[in-house]
């Protein structure tokens, strides 16, 4: 039995420990995919309960989740999952630690929602009264002592209120008291504090009361936050969903390659240089090298790519990568904390409390202005003590809950968080939080051309024969893939769909020469592939290479009666590189090319993507020059790159773009991550970003058109405190929702086109 | 209207009462699951 330690968190159900002390029991929940009806539900667990050992097992459909209980002698968690998979289902353990908490917390968010509403629909009932009749000139029907009830009943209706709803709010302003900071907490709990207890004084030794007023103020203000927490939720969940792929165990291979036998250990407990075993449908726990076996590998949640990747020996995987098809043998190489996949995730993590420029400018300005507005009220309410002593109380409490800096510190998160999910869920990273703002407005986009406008590696584009013979696109793809040279990694990739495995040729005597090209015998005749030089050399005759490939890499393959295929070779441009440039020069950005490469070959690209503005032969430090100069004449340059040579250009731009195949320089080095390698991604991120910056801008000015309008009315008393509450409470409330609004943009769909990337 | 006497603290005691009866109904799982409990009527074993 392969015991898979590290998922069995042992989380006993009550009921089930009675039942079965003679036996050990194990539970597990798990998480299933690809339920649809209430159908499934019930093949799943009819099948399930056929299973020897199982005392329990039940779905939760809402949930999607499972729990199931098991006497160890007589089952495992692999066969169990393995039964699900076979049916046809998805089934995973969940760990269950880190949203146990938070689900929590959700509840409890939920909670003080609700007894506010609650106690916000019961208090109109005793309020009520007191809003008909001016209470003192009554005629019978609301006396002093009934109008004294009302207002007990409506204190009572308010203490679960403020003593469990509100507490957040308390909380929030109490350490931020003990930080020596004002944040928009203080005023809010202050006016909660100041209107409660004013009104509780007003209650017995009579006066106004406004206990409907601090119940709505904290269920609409409760409301927004609530909503709030929930986009930054989902930007969390989708970050989750990266997390979940961190695999939770893994199968080492303990002494291989002298033998097989595996040991299943938590994943987290991997060293560097670990043989681990793969089986097909199992997560890649570590980053490494595949050392044996071939198999597709789904990385679609790391690339957005959703067609799986061809793996092979020698080829790098990554951890969280789902291996789809055949079993792997990978020697790991990063593990831990140390994977692409986990850096990644801390680098969003850490970019999504990152805020941009404008905002950290209003932030410092808001702890000043709540400061400046609590002086102001204790002015007003002075002044107002000599005018009108009575209402000189509520009218401070009206300046002080009146204010709202909530564009700051409700809906700029918000806008931050869900413009950083949404992106994440379409393979474009945002490691800095900054660049939302840059990426707005930025003006010039520099674009690399070797692995970024164009693929990086070559490809075949042209195939020609010179003399029939029998099968030599199988002669060639035979010679090809025993070699690692990129021009012959693209013939053996293009000519693998013509391969003919039936016919059965025997290779002998391969070999390859450097610069030249390889050599093999095969079915007894002596073939090169290589070099043009170097395939003439096996005939002694000079080889005519036609004058259209003249701008190709050409490779041929040869025999010694001389040329049979002439394969032309050169770097393809990205199936969406012009789609992207014609785009982005429509929203009349400045689009340049600047390249290190040779003159004709960089116009060529240029003149194919209709850059105007191409500079060839570049080396790093002229782009570093380039990019100076466009950033002094007051331009904000977005540098598009992949490679090392881009380095110094990606670390002086506004925003620094790498691609996610790129060289792990300019990654380091970037601000945004095209994880998919896709250019149109590109595209998506600069509409994402603008709405994102626009929905920021416009609730700045919003808050700052409240206020100016919103302050000077309650110091001279036109407002009552319920106006203040419920003006407040409204704004943000609107703050928020403008901010949902960038959920409405439509999210790019794709066509898989093309393997080559 | 002295009946109102009573009534006031009634609706409050109300109050409470459906108050403290719904954080017990969820707290009680109660409303965990909703869509398979109609269904399981028709399941082939007991559940």
């Amino acid at each position: 039995m392969t015991q898979l330690s590290g998922v069995n968190n042992k989380r006993k159900f009550p009921m089930a420990t009675s039942q079965t002390e003679d036996q050990l029991v194990q539970s597990e929940r798990l998480t299933l995919s690809g339920m649809h009806c209430a159908a499934c539900v019930q093949l799943i667990e009819f099948r399930l309960r056929q299973l020897p050992g199982i005392e329990l097992f039940r779905i939760n459909t809402a949930t999607h989740k499972a729990d199931v209980i098991w006497k160890a002698g007589e089952n495992n968690l692999k066969n169990i999952i393995a039964a699900i998979i076979h049916l046809g289902y998805g089934a995973l353990p969940s760990s269950q630690s880190p949203d146990e908490f938070e689900k929590k917390e959700n509840k409890l968010a939920l909670w003080r929602l609700f007894i506010a509403g609650f106690a916000m629909m019961q208090i109109m009932m005793y309020a009520f009264p007191a809003y008909l009749v001016p209470v003192p000139q009554v005629d019978g029907d609301l006396t002093p002592d009934l109008d004294k009830l009302l207002k007990i009943a409506s204190m009572l209706i308010t203490v679960p209120v403020i003593g469990f709803s509100a507490l957040p709010f308390f909380r929030a302003a109490w350490r931020d008291m003990r930080n020596r900071h004002i944040g928009m907490d203080v005023p809010v709990s202050l006016g909660i504090l100041l209107t409660f207890f004013a009104s509780v004084w007003a209650t017995f030794a009579g006066g106004v009361v406004y206990y409907d007023s601090v119940i709505m103020f904290v269920f609409l203000l409760l409301a927004a936050r609530l909503i709030e927490s929930k986009v930054q939720k989902k930007t969390s969940v989708a970050l989750r969903v990266l997390t979940q792929l961190v695999p939770v165990s893994a199968q080492k291979l303990k002494n291989y390659p002298a033998s097989r036998d595996v040991e299943s250990l938590d994943a987290t407990l991997l060293q560097i240089g670990d043989f681990v075993l793969v089986a097909p449908g199992e997560h890649i726990p570590a980053d490494g090298v595949v050392l044996e076996g071939r198999s597709e590998c789904d990385e679609s949640l790391m690339t957005g790519e959703s067609v799986p990747v061809l793996k092979q020996v020698g080829d790098q995987v990554i951890a969280g990568a789902v291996n789809a098809s055949g079993t792997l043998i990978v020697k790991t190489e990063k593990v831990g904390m140390e994977t692409h996949l986990s850096s990644l995730i801390s680098m969003m993590e850490v970019a999504a409390t990152e805020k941009p420029p404008i905002v950290l400018l209003a932030d410092k300005h808001a702890s000043r202005f709540l400061s400046l507005i609590l002086v102001v009220a204790v002015v007003t309410g002075i002044v107002w003590f000599y005018i009108a002593p009575a209402r000189a109380l509520w009218i401070a409490i009206s300046v002080i809950v009146v204010t709202c800096p909530c564009a700051l510190s409700l809906a700029t998160p918000g806008v931050m968080s869900a413009a950083i999910g949404l992106l994440a869920k379409n393979g474009v990273l945002i490691k800095n939080g900054k660049a939302i703002q840059s990426m707005a407005q930025a003006t010039h986009f520099v674009f690399d051309k070797t692995g970024t406008l164009t693929v990086g590696k070559l490809s075949l584009i042209e195939q020609k024969a010179s003399r029939h013979v029998l099968a030599a696109e199988t002669i060639a793809f035979l010679l090809a893939s025993g070699s690692t040279h990129p021009a012959s990694k693209a013939i053996a990739d293009a000519l693998a769909m013509q391969y003919q495995s039936s016919l059965i040729m025997g290779v002998d005597a391969m070999h390859e020469v450097a610069g030249g090209g390889i050599e093999a015998r095969i079915d007894g005749n002596l073939y090169r592939l290589g070099s043009v030089s170097f395939a003439a050399e096996l005939s002694q005759q000079t080889i005519i290479v036609p004058a259209e490939m003249a701008s190709q890499t050409v490779s041929v393959l040869a025999d010694n009666a001389g040329v049979i295929l002439l394969f032309g070779l050169s770097d393809a441009l990205r199936d969406d590189a012009v789609a992207t440039v014609s785009k982005l020069q429509l929203q009349h950005k400045h689009v340049m090319l600047l390249s290190g490469d040779r003159e004709e070959v960089v116009h060529k690209v240029a003149r194919e993507c209709g850059i105007v503005d191409a500079r060839a032969g570049l080396s790093p430090a002229d782009k570093f020059d380039v990019v100076q100069s466009l950033q002094k004449q007051g331009a904000i340059v977005v540098v598009v790159g992949d490679g090392m040579n881009d380095g110094p250009a990606l670390s002086l731009a506004n925003v620094a773009v790498a691609m996610g195949q790129g060289a792990p320089i300019s990654q380091t080095r970037s601000d945004v991550l095209l994880m998919s390698n896709r250019l149109s991604d590109l595209d998506f991120g600069f509409t994402v970003a603008n709405k994102a910056f626009r929905l920021i801008r416009e609730n700045l000015i919003w808050a700052i058109a409240y206020n100016m309008f919103a302050i000077p009315a309650a110091t001279l008393g036109w407002l009552e405190p319920w106006h203040a509450a419920l003006g407040m409470s409204l704004s943000s409330v609107i703050v928020v929702l403008n901010a949902l609004r960038l959920y409405l943009l439509p999210q790019p769909s794709y066509v898989v086109t093309d393997q080559l990337a | 209207m002295d009946i109102l006497y009573l009534l006031i603290p009634l609706s409050l005691v109300l109050v409470f009462a459906i108050g403290g009866l719904f954080w017990w109904a969820i707290n009680n799982r109660q409303f965990d699951e909703l869509d398979h409990q109609g269904q399981r009527i028709l399941d082939d074993v007991d559940g």
